[in-house]
């Protein structure tokens, strides 16, 4: 929480740079595939190796992923977009250049909803390449694999409106569940598909901005937030200890082990990357109809389904949060509530985050994502109506469920199969309603005086007695029927 | 069945109509090439692929007694300069740093005339990654122009297509590949007496072309007669799924399939010919100059009108072209890092100190000086006043010729303002550069010209180049047939008086 | 903190000292030394004087370019053909109206395995192949 700057009359200030790889399965500008693990140098074509003669291609596929995160995020989208050379030297970089967009973004401006309510305003958003890896701990040399060179990226900038680790949490949260909903990016940190920069300063609240310091290595929501807090302590310290010269505009990376910052080796000379426009590759334009149709695909995003199941479903906020974890549970949630009705969705609220997510979680079957259920939003749905209707109870409910976890199949079937619907027979109710009303006579009595609530326990004994089976309405009504004529 | 007559005797067209007709075969042919190829005193060839290139022969004429039908350029062998990949053929770009090394996949434009029958026999000299215009900027050594004066010291062949050239005016091969950026296929054209087509930007795929200038660089043909550069062009033509910049071919189906409706004495009628005020051609040599004006005259005999064309910011060419290519050079070589292929110099203990070793070792002194210019041009402070501002003017260059086009079909200009000069001169590289004051701006505009030989004596060779606009390659192509009708005469005079190294 | 400052076109950088007052800077020799290790070349003292010699000539003959009105001028970078101007259609491979386009400016397809080169034969010219790897100078850090 940065509460030493705080304690000290700081006020921390931070903006990230967040690189996510697009889920294309391919590259950029290049026509091979990727996929994470595969064998070193396996999945590298003459474009990515930069043969000789070789030119860029771009992959329309990868623009399309990034257009729908710009347009999720409420950005400018501009209807002429170009590519810039960025020029570096490194073993893993194959052009000595890195493609990627300067001059013209693909989108500017938009902003990141955050849990709190808060929006953070994004300064851009641009398309470009990765690079390969150089392995270090192979031996003596170093090692390059090519397979990630060219994977396309999404670099999102901030404005520094960030004032808390928490806040670049909640931000990285917020980010990587849209670029998950949008289908743009597996935004695993682990993997490396979602890298976060953090830039950090510190000031008395109204002042300028002081020196910033650029953190890398932050490969887990943990690093972003330590190396924030570590960071921001540093420079405050510095401050106060009279040593501003210790704050400088530098590189930092995080230790992980140590849990603090220490300055890279400065590549000597300032970087100059001599930026260029990419004669290879035409200007990207994208006609305003292309952009509505990518418009009306794109999902309702967590957050505003998040306020929706409070606000308009009643929903309490936990539960809303479990459904929106995945968005593929929110989608089954939300195509039940659509079938049987805003009424439908506690109750299956309650069935989607116990059982089926308790399913899910179960190692010992083969369901683990919605894409693996036997079932969808239609079973689901006729399951609250049966309930609704008053032919199957909730218990029945519970173990319909089970079987359309297991089976699959259609909950009036399972139903009938295994005989749950509830009894209306005036035989067998009136067998049940004479064992209970002998078993209650203290109910009875309070019926009788005229307590009409104490009906509510006879009910209950009928329901045991029939093993769940009974139709309560019909059990209550047959009851009050039996009390009178005694 | 070789013996009786010239094997490689007229142009491409003669040569494939003899093979598809049954006069000779594609072996015989391409093994003439090969023989001339092998006893060439010019130093055209970075390297033969002999046994691949008789192999495809043999293959081809099994294929015609077989009954296959024969491509346009059936059995023809054809130079490829040494910066356009041929799969498995050394592709050194004249370069050290390149030495030794193979390419693992073919150009679109190499494939497509293999395709139409063309059989590879080798890879050509250049000037390093292109950078030169007399072929000396050579890591495997110079080419000397065929068309040099018995006795006389060697002429150089021009450059950077420097073999390719040579080759196809020394009859090795009827058809040779060069590349254009600044002038690169146009001016050895005219140096060494033969034709050249620099095709409008993106008319030719560039995959496979390695890259030295990519806003400039175009892959270009060097022949004996305008129709093989035309017929070349309809092979290579046309979009290609791996350069983005590669256009559309229907408008050049279209004109293909047109009957030419030309009066055959009159062929330039209704053609309305640009040229230049006398005070823009001052720096041009007076041999060429005169040759130049007679051209233009034989332009008017052949019914074309002569009108007199400003482009204001011609003069800016160079200046502009010498800041923009350097730039996009120092871009394009910075993959030769000795990482992944290429000659690797060991140095020092790290990364940076194998890459600097590697690359200043690797790379000539011209070339050098153009990366150093180039970086120059992009680094941080110098951006605005050089990269940025000339490629402003390069709009000017351009919208000069569009003005221009609006009122004259073609631009003839001289296509080298001086006859070759002799090698082994040390001459300051501004004297060079200027002499591509007249090749380079067509080069900015992205705009298709041709150089046509109008005097191919040896040591005074002349070239006429013709400009058009965007897309209009057909018309220049036709305009110098109608200049020149006929092949220009291959030289297989002796090896040159004068030596180098 | 200036998170965006490092983005900003470097179009606005000092030129080195010693600049004249009117038209464009004018390199010195430390900024062709810092130029050149940018470049990754080394030059030896009396290359460098010679070639930093090349280039401030070089430069001073292009002067003329600083007298160009540009102001109307939009930079021309490539001269791309007109029909690849037109906007992207971001069409679904199936979609008929993208298919038999001859404009290929963009990949429509899927990614395709076969576009991988053999791992053997990407290595071969290379000057160091360790273990499917390309080796290099061992880099800790960048």
């Amino acid at each position: 929480m940065s509460t030493f700057a705080h304690e000290h009359g700081y006020e921390v200030v931070v903006g990230l740079e967040v690189h996510a790889q697009l889920a294309t399965g391919g590259k950029l500008f290049a026509p091979e595939p990727y996929r994470f693990g595969a064998d070193p140098n396996s999945l590298v074509s003459i474009v990515t190796s930069a043969q000789p003669g070789v030119l860029p291609l771009l992959d329309r596929a990868a623009v399309e992923l990034a257009l729908r995160v710009a347009l999720a995020l409420d950005c400018h989208i501009p209807e002429t977009s170009r590519f810039d050379r960025k020029h570096y030297f490194y073993c893993d970089l194959p052009k000595g250049y890195q493609i990627t967009q300067l001059f013209h973004p693909y989108c500017t401006g938009g902003r990141v909803p955050l849990a709190d309510g808060r929006a953070i305003e994004l300064e851009r958003i641009h398309i470009e390449e990765d690079a390969g890896k150089a392995v270090h701990d192979r031996g003596p040399r170093t090692l390059v694999d090519l397979n990630r060179a060219g994977v396309p990226l999404i670099e999102l900038v901030t404005r520094p409106d960030l004032r808390s680790s928490d806040d670049a949490v909640q931000f990285l949260e917020s980010y990587r569940e849209i670029l998950v909903y949008t289908g743009a990016s597996d935004a695993d940190m682990e993997k490396g598909n979602l890298r976060c920069d953090v830039n950090v300063s510190v000031r008395r609240p109204g002042e300028p901005l002081r020196t910033k310091v650029e953190l890398k290595n932050l490969n887990s929501l943990r690093n972003v937030q330590a190396s924030i807090e570590f960071e921001a302590v540093r420079q405050v310290e510095a401050y106060e200890a009279g040593t501003p010269e210790l704050v400088v505009q530098e590189t930092r990376l995080f230790d992980v082990e140590r849990g603090e910052t220490r300055t890279m080796r400065s590549k000597e000379d300032a970087h100059d990357y001599r930026y260029m426009p990419d004669p290879d590759l035409p200007p990207v334009r994208v006609a305003a109809d292309e952009l509505e149709r990518l418009r009306d695909g794109l999902p309702t995003l967590p957050h505003v389904r998040r306020a929706n199941y409070v606000e308009r479903l009643g929903l309490s906020a936990y539960d809303a949060g479990v459904l929106t974890a995945e968005r593929a549970v929110s989608d089954l949630f939300d195509g039940v509530v659509e079938r049987a009705g805003d009424g439908a969705a506690k109750q299956a609220a309650n069935w989607i985050s116990n059982q089926v997510l308790g399913a899910f979680a179960d190692e010992s079957n083969a369901l683990a994502s919605v894409a693996d259920l036997p079932f969808g939003a239609a079973e689901l749905a006729e399951l609250v109506e049966l309930v609704d209707s008053g032919t199957l109870h909730s218990r029945g409910a519970r173990d319909v469920l089970d079987k359309l976890l297991t089976e699959g199949g259609s909950p009036t079937e399972w139903v009938e199969r295994l005989n749950l619907g509830a009894v209306r027979d005036r035989g067998a109710l009136e067998a049940w309603c004479r064992t209970a009303l002998e078993s209650n006579a203290r109910a009875v009595d309070a019926v009788k005086g005229g307590n009409e609530k104490a009906a509510g326990a006879l009910v209950g004994a009928v329901m045991k007695a029939s093993g769940g089976r009974a139709d309560p309405a019909e059990a209550r009504a047959l009851l009050l029927e039996l009390i009178a004529a005694s | 069945m070789s013996g009786a007559h010239d094997q490689l005797a007229g142009d491409a067209h003669d040569v494939a109509r003899r093979i598809a007709d049954g006069t000779q075969s594609a072996e015989s042919t391409v093994g003439a090439a090969l023989e001339r190829a092998r006893t060439d005193p010019f130093g055209c060839f970075e390297a033969l692929d002999e046994e691949a290139a008789l192999e495809r022969a043999r293959e081809l004429d099994r294929a015609r007694s077989g009954g296959a039908s024969c491509g346009p350029l059936f059995g023809v062998p054809i130079a490829i300069k040494s910066n356009i990949c041929v799969d498995g053929e050394l592709t050194t770009c004249g370069s050290r740093l390149l030495a030794g090394h193979r390419s693992i996949y073919d150009a679109t434009a190499v494939e497509r005339l293999v395709a139409a029958g063309a059989v590879v026999v080798g890879t050509t000299r250049m000037d390093e990654f292109g950078m030169g215009s007399s072929g000396e900027n050579c890591a495997s050594g110079a080419t000397t122009n065929p068309r040099t004066p018995a006795g006389g010291a060697a002429r150089s062949p021009g450059g950077s297509s420097s073999g390719s050239a040579a080759a196809v005016a020394a009859g090795i091969v009827p058809l040779a590949l060069g590349s254009d950026t600044g002038g690169s296929v146009r001016q050895p054209a005219a140096f060494c007496g033969v034709f050249g087509h620099k095709p409008t930007w993106g008319r030719v795929s560039r995959h496979g072309l390695v890259a030295f200038a990519s806003s400039l660089d175009t892959i270009g043909t060097l022949a004996r007669s305008a129709r093989d550069l035309e017929l070349a062009l309809a092979v290579m033509a046309g979009p290609d799924g791996r350069d983005s910049t590669a256009f559309e071919r229907t408008d050049l189906d279209r004109e293909l399939a047109a009957p030419d409706a030309r009066d055959a004495n009159r062929p330039l009628a209704g053609l309305r010919l640009g040229v230049f005020d006398d005070s823009a051609l001052t720096d041009v040599d007076p041999h060429v100059l005169e040759r130049f004006t007679r051209t233009l005259e034989r332009a008017r005999e052949l019914g074309a009108e002569l009108v007199t064309v400003d482009l204001p910011h011609h003069r800016h060419g160079v200046a502009v072209y010498y800041v923009l290519a350097p730039a996009e050079a120092s871009s394009n070589l910075a993959r030769y890092d000795g990482v992944r292929y290429g000659r690797r110099v060991e140095a020092g203990t790290s990364l940076e100190d194998m890459m600097t070793a590697t690359r200043t070792e690797g790379f000539g002194h011209e070339v050098t000086r153009r990366i150093l210019l180039g970086t120059h041009v992009l680094s941080s402070g110098f951006y605005e006043a050089w990269f940025d501002r000339a490629a402003r003017v390069r709009r000017a260059v351009a919208d000069d010729f569009a003005a221009a086009f609006e009122s004259v079909d073609l631009i003839a200009t001289p296509t080298a303002p001086t006859t070759p000069f002799t090698l082994g001169e040390d001459v300051d590289p501004l004297v060079r550069y200027r002499g591509d004051a007249l090749t380079i701006p067509a080069s900015l505009a992205g705009l298709p010209a041709v150089s046509v030989p109008v005097d191919v004596e040896p040591g005074r060779t002349v070239g006429l180049q013709l400009i058009g606009p965007a897309t209009a390659d057909l018309s220049v192509l036709r305009a110098a047939a109608a200049l020149r009708p006929d092949s220009v005469e291959a030289t297989r005079g002796a090896a040159p008086g004068g030596s180098v190294q | 903190m200036a998170t965006s400052d490092d983005r900003r076109p470097p179009l606005k950088g000092t030129p080195d000292a010693g600049s004249r007052e009117s038209g464009a800077p004018h390199p010195e020799p430390s900024t062709l030394r810092r130029e050149a290790r940018l470049a990754r070349l080394a030059l030896d003292p009396q290359r460098e004087a010679s070639l930093s010699d090349d280039l401030v000539r070089i430069l001073a003959a292009f002067e003329s370019l600083q007298e160009v009105d540009v102001s109307n001028l939009e930079p021309l970078h490539q001269p791309l053909h007109a029909s690849l101007a037109e906007p992207l259609r971001h069409a679904a491979p199936t979609d008929p109206a993208a298919a038999g386009t001859s404009r290929r400016d963009s990949r429509l397809a899927a990614p395709d395995p076969t576009s991988a080169v053999d791992r053997a034969r990407l290595l071969e010219g290379a000057p160091e192949p360790i273990d499917g790897h390309f080796g290099v100078p061992r880099t800790i850090e960048q």
